[in-house]
């Protein structure tokens, strides 16, 4: 069977509008998180095979990383990794535990709340 | 306008629905893998702050035992695997977010 | 200012609205529309066409929030017009009409649905008899559990909000999307059903299930309060088994 397709116009995207529910910014979050993320990651194994390898080079850097901004990075860094987890814990237990309903909402807002209290507990004890 | 088949299955091979199939059971098996590392790695890092081990404390407490070289080998491999299954159809995604 | 039963003495107060004329070319056109109580946007479409220009194209049936056909886009969110009150999605913005998303526009509010329900057809989304008329009824206990999750989303009568709210979709012109997923979930819990794994190869494919990201605009958006989400997720899952123990 053959249809006559003609594409949909370019005002029929989805804008902010339709984008205003907590499911779709947690996916925008466990998105751009895991973005940051896999750029990150080279330079983390660069750093930590210099540390294996010169250890006297790594005093130096240790002092570079206290200043404040870097501090910071680290903290945003941390709480890439902590909701980019419970963003991807959440998906697992809906896809392979099952669907509950009314606990939607409450799960995105667990997860968020758990990513940004580990991202506290690492920056005020650092 | 053109005339074509409507999109679906019909025409894709039965190898590329497996294929499809088995990177996304993959993907999430090593996503669950790594769940459990980046909790550990998480609680390393906090124990780690807390303790306010230096470096080279860290360093030669790794050392100490065969657990963590092996764990941070696994760790490294599942996350390389992931990586690259994910940022190709990542890129996807985002060139459409911004398209 | 306004009487009961909703009619306006003296001059009436008018407020604006924005509806797409024309085909993908085309492009929004105002109208003033008086205000009345109770309004709803499917009772602005219809004044529009009445009173205002002849030519305007939109579909409706029942206009009581059954068959689906009214389905548009309003200020951006997929709706039926016959269900949507003015005052609940214009307040002080323009009310702004579109034709639905993610489908090819016929002409002004009116799209061609024959792309969905490829998709849905695509999904194996019809049911394959097993049984002939010589047999015995079939003997499925309501309180199954497969019968109890047909029940979350037998409902769906394929207006096609749920695809237009879909990113993924428009994103992925493959996809097929979260009401054809929904339907073969159905039919996949469906004990007379013969498809089979047919059908969980249908929706196992680049195009399948699990494109879903889990925006969940769908479940947001559907006038049904079906959950597309949990049906995919659960899809997901049986393809997983399914690979897993080779009978894919």
């Amino acid at each position: 069977m053959t249809t006559t397709l003609a594409p949909s116009s370019a005002s029929q995207r989805n804008d902010a509008r339709s984008r205003g529910h907590s499911g779709f910014w947690a996916f925008v979050v466990h998105r751009v998180s895991g973005i940051v993320l896999a750029l990150f990651l080279p330079v983390h194994f660069f750093t930590l095979s210099q540390a294996l390898a010169r250890p006297a080079a790594l005093d130096r850097f240790l002092e570079w990383t206290r200043q404040p901004v870097v501090k910071l990075t680290e903290t945003l860094l941390v709480l890439a990794l902590a909701a980019h987890l419970a963003g991807g814990v959440r998906l697992l237990f809906i896809e392979f535990v099952g669907w509950r309903a009314d606990w939607q909402k409450t799960a995105i807002a667990l997860a968020g709340a758990a990513a940004v209290a580990y991202a506290l507990l690492f920056a005020l004890n650092g | 306008m053109i005339d074509v088949v409507p999109p679906g299955i019909e025409n894709a091979s039965l190898r590329s629905v497996r294929y499809a199939a088995w990177r996304f059971v993959l993907q999430r098996a090593s996503a669950a893998v790594l769940a459990i590392c980046v909790v550990v790695h998480l609680a390393t890092i906090i124990y780690a702050v807390r303790h306010q081990l230096t470096a080279a404390a860290i360093v030669a407490r790794m050392h100490a035992s065969a657990f963590w070289p092996a764990f941070y080998t696994i760790f490294v491999v599942v996350v390389a695997s992931i990586a690259l299954v994910l940022l190709g159809g990542g890129l996807y995604a985002v060139r459409s977010l911004t398209a | 200012m306004f009487e009961a039963g909703g009619v306006v003495s003296g001059a009436e107060a008018t407020f604006p609205v924005l509806i797409w004329r024309g085909m993908a070319d085309g492009a929004y056109r105002r109208y003033d529309i008086p205000r009345r109580a109770s309004q709803t946007v499917l009772d602005v479409v219809t004044h529009v066409q009445r009173h205002l220009d002849a030519s305007l194209a939109y579909r409706y049936a029942c206009r009581v929030g059954m068959c689906g056909s009214c389905a548009m886009t309003v200020n951006g969110k997929a709706r039926w017009t016959c269900r949507t009150h003015v005052d609940t999605v214009a307040g002080d913005r323009t009310l702004e009409i579109g034709p639905l998303h993610h489908l090819p526009i016929v002409r002004d509010l009116v799209v061609d649905m024959a792309p969905f329900f490829d998709k849905w057809a695509a999904a194996k989304g019809e049911f394959k008899p097993t049984a002939t008329r010589y047999d015995d009824f079939a003997k499925v206990a309501p309180a199954s559990p497969a019968r109890r999750a047909i029940d979350a989303t037998i409902e769906c009568i394929g207006c096609a909000v749920c695809y237009a709210s879909c990113d993924v979709v428009g994103w992925k012109p493959d996809y097929l999307g979260p009401a054809a997923l929904n339907r073969a979930f159905t039919l996949v819990n469906d004990v007379r059903d013969g498809a089979g794994v047919a059908r969980l190869r249908a929706i196992a494919g680049d195009g399948g299930c699990q494109s879903c990201h889990t925006h969940q605009s769908c479940t947001e958006r559907c006038p049904k309060h079906l959950l597309p989400t949990a049906s995919i997720a659960s899809l997901k899952r049986l393809v997983a088994l399914a690979a897993v123990k080779g009978t894919l």
